[in-house]
């Protein structure tokens, strides 16, 4: 889990590569639940029948009857029921991935084709490791305490081992007993810039491979990872932006000047839509470093990066975003 | 206007800054009047042709759904989309389905301030991947050179010391090493007396 650019996506591809350069013996198959179905509609078996499909897919052509099924309980089928004195009526059975009727029975269906699926694969590769992203995206947080409870434990039932990509919010409050259901979770943090050189270092090095010496001053690149708050994704664009600056006002390199543009032009993006009660909270935390979720809007503080939360073994601090600073005696 | 409004840029000068990301599959957000949608949407277009060789559909939309369906068959174009009347919910839609928004080419929101407000509450990972690239134009927030003179006006209210007090310390190497020092020399043009 982690926040919104924090990398998670980056890191669980990076997963898959080292587990499949691992040996022979490991697959690890990437899946993004969201791109196939709306997860606002998350239910049991929605989850393990796509897998069920990404595994089959690798089959090169094997296990097509298995595949098929699977297909259908994903987005529905027709089937014939026979009465004694008739020719028998269709009815038309609706797909997992789509509203339900009733949840425990479609993780069962999804798991009975699944299964040789798994069994063929193990064939060849006895280690099978799903890494699920876009779950992340779901606000229900019910409904993501339902696929965790019901789909990821039909998967690990069949000996595969699951790796999710999960929403921020299931760190914070009474959605905090989620995370339980895991064998362990990763929080995904933002680099503490506060803490040691080797945060900026890293960030640095990061900009350097971009853009060369000769271009971009060391003050100047200082100033870009300060200013992202430790933020990689940050970091990247407020770089973008200083180049652009940087051509639109025909400067040979990249100076303070067009990186103060950009750092500007970011913080006044980011404090669009503000309302009064988040800009007191947010110049509580930049005066007394002090923030303590109790709310929704809380949350979106920390969802939106207006605040950023460094956490290590130890302890937990809160920042406001570095772009946002200059900015906060011009809020109401 | 607000002094937090966003940077203005004019439609070409815009598409200069656009032909610079192209390729890039950047986010762009472009903050205008309601009535002007429509013309900024065309003009955007032409000079994008002009400036930089650069084809762009127009995407009128009602909402986030019928936006996913037409980018799904928008090829590599550069996508121009009318996001003026889409709603906290729209944007929450497109923030969850982001892996369909996915476009080789640039993509740019031309949207009222009060939608992008409402996409800056409710879509956090576009507002993400937008990063600096949100402009506004002339009627509706300041110029960049507005910007950086209200920045110096606040700065001069905070210290209680004119352009020329900083000029003048920053040269004799006594200006105190506040952050914000550094940041007036910058904005004065002035980035040479940083020690």
């Amino acid at each position: 889990m982690g926040g919104v650019g924090s990398g998670k996506t980056t890191e669980i591809l990076a997963a898959q590569r080292g587990l499949e350069a691992l040996d022979d013996g490991f697959s690890a198959v990437y899946l993004d639940v969201s791109k196939q179905h709306d997860i606002t509609k998350m239910r049991p078996g929605a989850v393990i029948v796509q897998v069920g499909i990404a595994l089959a897919q690798r089959m090169d052509g094997k296990l097509v009857q298995e595949k098929q099924r699977l297909i259908e309980i994903a987005h529905g089928y027709q089937t014939q029921r026979w009465y004694e004195d008739d020719d028998g009526d269709f009815e038309s059975v609706p797909g997992i991935l789509s509203p339900p009727d009733v949840f425990d029975d479609d993780v069962i269906r999804a798991l009975i084709p699944l299964r040789p699926v798994v069994a063929l694969m193990r064939e060849t590769r006895p280690h099978i490791v799903v890494l699920i992203d876009g779950l992340d995206r779901m606000t229900d947080m019910a409904a993501f305490d339902r696929i965790a409870s019901h789909d990821v434990k039909a998967l690990n039932g069949l000996g595969i081992g699951v790796v999710f990509v999960g929403p921020l919010r299931a760190l914070y409050g009474l959605d905090r007993i989620i995370t339980q259901r895991f064998d362990t979770y990763q929080y995904q943090p933002w680099i503490d810039l506060a803490k040691g050189h080797s945060g900026r270092e890293f960030l640095s090095s990061v900009l350097a491979r971009r853009i060369g010496d000769d271009l971009l001053d060391p003050d100047v690149r200082d100033a870009l990872v300060g200013s992202s708050g430790g933020v990689m994704r940050d970091l990247l664009s407020l770089a973008q932006a200083a180049c652009v600056e940087a051509y639109m006002s025909g400067a040979d390199k990249l100076g303070l000047d067009e990186a103060t543009i950009a750092i500007n032009t970011f913080g006044r993006k980011h404090l669009q839509g503000i309302r009064p009660s988040e800009a007191a909270a947010l110049k509580r935390v930049h005066q007394l470093g002090d923030f303590v979720q109790t709310s929704e809007e809380d949350l979106a503080l920390l969802m939106t990066r207006r605040v950023l939360e460094y956490r290590d073994e130890r302890r937990v601090r809160y920042a406001v975003h570095p772009t946002i600073e200059p900015l906060l005696d011009i809020l109401g | 206007m607000s002094a937090l409004d966003i940077a203005t840029v004019e439609v070409p000068a815009l598409a200069l800054r656009l032909s610079l990301l192209r390729g890039t599959a950047a986010y762009v957000a472009y903050i205008v009047d309601v009535d002007a949608i429509s013309q900024a949407l065309a003009d955007l277009r032409d000079e994008l042709s002009l400036v930089a060789d650069l084809e762009a559909s127009i995407l009128y939309v009602q909402d986030a759904h019928a936006l996913l369906a037409q980018l799904s068959i928008s090829s590599d174009k550069a996508v121009l989309i009318d996001a003026g009347s889409f709603a906290s919910e729209d944007w929450a839609t497109l923030d969850r389905q982001r892996s369909q928004l996915a476009h080789a080419e640039l993509t740019v929101f031309v949207t009222v301030r009060d939608c992008f407000a409402e996409l800056m509450r409710a879509a956090p990972n576009l507002a993400s991947w937008l990063g600096a690239q949100v402009f506004a134009n002339c009627s509706s927030g300041p110029s960049i050179d507005d910007v950086r003179q209200r920045r110096l006006k606040a700065l001069r209210a905070w210290a209680d010391k004119s352009d020329q007090d900083v000029i003048d310390l920053a040269t004799r190497n006594t200006l105190p090493r506040d952050p914000e020092y550094a940041e007036w020399l910058v904005l004065l043009g002035r980035s040479d007396l940083i020690a």
